[in-house]
């Protein structure tokens, strides 16, 4: 990648505007701008920006330990209404916004960054990943910083009780070193007659703890990771048995080892495959265990001496002062970070890094994880009956779903659905089952653009450069099934698109819904469409919001915009859609 | 020159180690908070609703042989300090949540240096837990003084005038 911009080439409007928006941010900086960077760090014609939405103290670590921004870069606060950000930025801001952005002085970006503490539960993890989508749209690098796996304190299961009140002082030890290991039945073994850990370890070992064969692989696994910790991989130590349950004033706490499971593996798988086309990093957290109370392992900078202006803001360590996570590349993960960031920066190719180790098969995870990503539905009953769930399906099957729901049809909906359940044999249903009245923004967002990707196009390069396009192999199906209250009270969707067309469109007149989608497209960018329903458009083939209260049940059906795009009604020079893309 | 809450944070915590705390934990403004205490009642398994202290600091006190925990709040403007005094109150009175969080610096093997006897102190009068409060914000001169008591607690407040803020 060249830094000087290749991505505004020959678009000498957007590079004069964006030249004269860094110079005014520059003087701007100079007077307004809060800074803890040493003044001599700051350049009088910056090179880059360092673009943050989440905290300035990110984009000044970033810009202290890189040495190809120190000296060269300022941070730029991003508002979220996007304000001042030139529109050479904009599209990586299009569906969600990420904590950093770097551009260079042109306005091109670089890397799109997202920083996250918090060790994934549930779909948190993916919530993010319409940034990325984002990004690789734009062919714009993007790394993400994330634990990846962490220790948690929670309030401890009924069993845990009663390891505690167990009054054998022996099987009390015995039930908490099996406990720690997960996924083996402490009581049932120590009947067995295996009664220490030493026991234990052996038996595990030698194969013949009196387990099933899965759950002695995986405890055998969990050892050689977590409490052997060979490989290359650097797991987190296990919890020690005597630390694993706590009494706090009467409610027993346990504190355990979080390990990355189904929906991290969709996560690195994608950023694997988006990797193909451009470079899409992750990079773990690596917790350490002396932190484990105190900040669940996340290490931190506290007091930096020698970078003292990045003291006591709860920044990441220095890269080089935490353990060496893929031992093959003999540095810490922070230093392939900045060693990525090193290169975006200076046009260079971007090597990989080792990051392939986190989806190599059984590393960190099982080689069947991919098949717990969905199951098949091979009939209505399955995709109407089923909870949340990924599900794939044939096109027939998505039809009798639609024949057993109740909705309102009208000749051009009917018309557009024959149209792309001819078009497309194969479809991947998205399905939540939730009974809320708040936005359906996060995390559906990044779990939809997660699924454009992984299920909804050949990994082929061809499907990946131009996504926009949404030449697709599979559609995709965002199915919500809202309950009781969530039925009677949530907008989603018709009456929040109209809502929003209203707004955005004042003059408009048309009440199909079909139709107010195509007028927004062809009349607003992106990011002026709220979240609440921005991705689902841009990134459904197909929406059901299916409504139940009691017995009775009410549906909503919508194409969205990536069907709407493959049958020509909207263009893909249209705002809307060109907003979306560098 | 411009000031920010981030200034006061920063400027508390250089002035506490000064004083011989350990920092355990910072949370920027806007950020996110790495020392989580949960507040009570737990209606769920994973931690919701929850106090996050913008500084979390311990210090082994000579006289008594202890150490002590202290949770700061802090503001930009003086004015604003009431709703982290209201904030601190409200903690002070959970005792399950003033466990909690010295809970999370107890001592353990392989642990930090400076920490907790969790199980020594979890017995005592909820009056008597080695807990100290404090709050800080932006002021004309820098000065510290000792708050009327928050809840059963010691409670003091630091002021930094601009010249101690522009050091940071």
């Amino acid at each position: 990648m060249n830094p000087e911009g290749p991505h505004v080439a020959g678009n000498e409007k957007y590079i004069r505007s964006s030249v004269r928006y860094v110079l005014t941010y520059v003087k701007m900086a100079k007077n307004d701008q809060i800074s803890f960077l040493p003044s001599e760090w700051i350049p009088k014609k910056p090179q880059f920006l360092v673009w943050w939405t989440g905290t300035l103290g990110q984009a000044e670590w970033l810009i202290t330990h890189s040495t190809k921004l120190r000296g060269r870069a300022v941070a730029a606060k991003c508002s979220s209404n996007l304000d001042g950000v030139p529109d050479t930025l904009r599209p990586l801001f299009a569906l969600e916004q990420p904590d950093l952005l770097i551009s260079n002085a042109e306005g091109s970006p670089l890397l799109s960054i997202e920083i996250t503490e918090q060790q994934e539960f549930g779909l948190n993890g993916q919530q993010r990943m319409a940034r990325f989508w984002s990004a690789l749209a734009s062919g714009v690098p993007s790394a993400y910083l994330l634990p990846i796996e962490s220790y948690q304190i929670e309030k401890a299961a009924v069993s845990d009780r009663r390891i505690v009140d167990e009054s054998n002082i022996s099987l009390r030890e015995f039930l908490l070193n099996a406990a720690v290991l997960r996924d083996v039945n402490g009581a049932s073994l120590w009947r067995s007659g295996i009664r220490s850990r030493t026991h234990l370890l052996e038996a595990i070992e030698d194969g013949s703890l009196p387990v099933k064969p899965k759950v002695l692989k995986s405890v055998h696994r969990f050892v050689s990771d977590h409490i052997n910790r060979s490989g290359d991989l650097a797991r987190l130590p296990a919890i020690p048995p005597e630390e694993y349950l706590h009494d706090i004033d009467g409610t027993l706490y346990k504190i355990y080892l979080r390990s990355p499971r189904v929906t991290t593996s969709m996560l690195l798988h994608w950023m694997r495959v988006a990797s193909s086309v451009t470079p899409t990093y992750p990079f773990k957290l690596q917790s350490q265990a002396e932190w484990m109370f105190r900040t669940n392992g996340t290490l931190h900078t506290l007091e930096d001496k020698k970078h003292p202006h990045l003291s006591f803001r709860n920044l990441l360590p220095a890269p080089g002062s935490s353990e060496i996570v893929n031992r093959r590349t003999k540095r810490d993960e922070l230093q392939l970070f900045i060693d990525m960031v090193d290169s975006v920066v200076q046009g260079k190719v971007v090597p990989s890094l080792g990051r392939e180790i986190f989806t190599e098969t059984d590393r960190l995870f099982p080689k069947a994880i991919t098949s717990e990503w969905r199951s098949h539905a091979t009939s209505a009953h399955d995709v109407t009956t089923a909870g949340s769930a990924d599900l794939s399906c044939t096109a027939k099957t998505l039809r009798d779903v639609l024949s057993c729901l109740r909705y309102t049809s009208s000749d051009r909906l009917t018309s557009e659905i024959h149209s792309l359940c001819s078009h497309l044999d194969e479809f991947h249903i998205y399905k939540i089952r939730c009974n809320v009245t708040r936005s359906l923004a996060d995390p559906y967002s990044g779990v939809l653009a997660v699924r454009d990707i992984l299920f909804c196009r050949k990994p082929a390069t061809s499907y990946l450069a131009d996504l926009t396009k949404f030449r697709r192999t599979a559609g995709l199906v965002f199915y919500v099934e809202l309950r009781e209250e969530g039925a009677r009270a949530h907008t989603f969707l018709h009456q929040a698109l109209k809502r929003i067309y209203s707004r955005l469109i004042p003059t408009g007149r048309t009440a199909d819904p079909i139709d107010q989608i195509i007028e927004l497209a062809s009349t607003v960018r992106a990011e002026q469409i709220p979240k609440d329903i921005r991705s689902h458009l841009v990134l459904s083939d197909l929406i059901i919001v299916n409504r139940v209260e009691g017995k009775t049940s009410k549906a909503e059906v919508l194409v969205g915009l990536p069907h709407l795009i493959r049958r020509g009604l909207v263009k893909t020079t249209s705002p809307l859609v060109k907003s979306l893309t560098v | 020159m411009n000031f920010s809450e981030e200034h006061v944070t920063r400027a508390m915590a250089r002035k506490l180690v000064l004083e011989g705390w350990e920092i355990v934990a910072v949370h920027p403004p806007d950020g996110q908070g790495p020392f989580v205490i949960p507040k009570p009642p737990l209606s769920r398994a994973i931690e919701r609703a929850s106090y996050h202290p913008d500084i979390v600091a311990l210090r082994e006190e000579k006289r008594g042989n202890s150490t002590k925990l202290l949770l700061v709040e802090c503001k930009l403007h003086e004015g604003d300090l009431d709703s982290d005094i209201d904030k601190l109150t409200e903690l002070s009175k959970s005792r399950q949540s003033l466990l909690f969080a010295l809970f999370r610096c107890q001592q353990f093997t392989g642990g930090p240096k400076t920490a907790i006897d969790y199980e020594a102190i979890s017995t005592l009068p909820t009056s008597e837990l080695p807990i100290v409060f404090a709050v800080a914000a932006m002021g004309k001169t820098t000065s510290s003084t000792k708050l009327s008591r928050i809840g059963e607690f010691d409670c003091f407040k630091y002021l930094f005038g601009g010249k101690d803020l522009e050091k940071i």
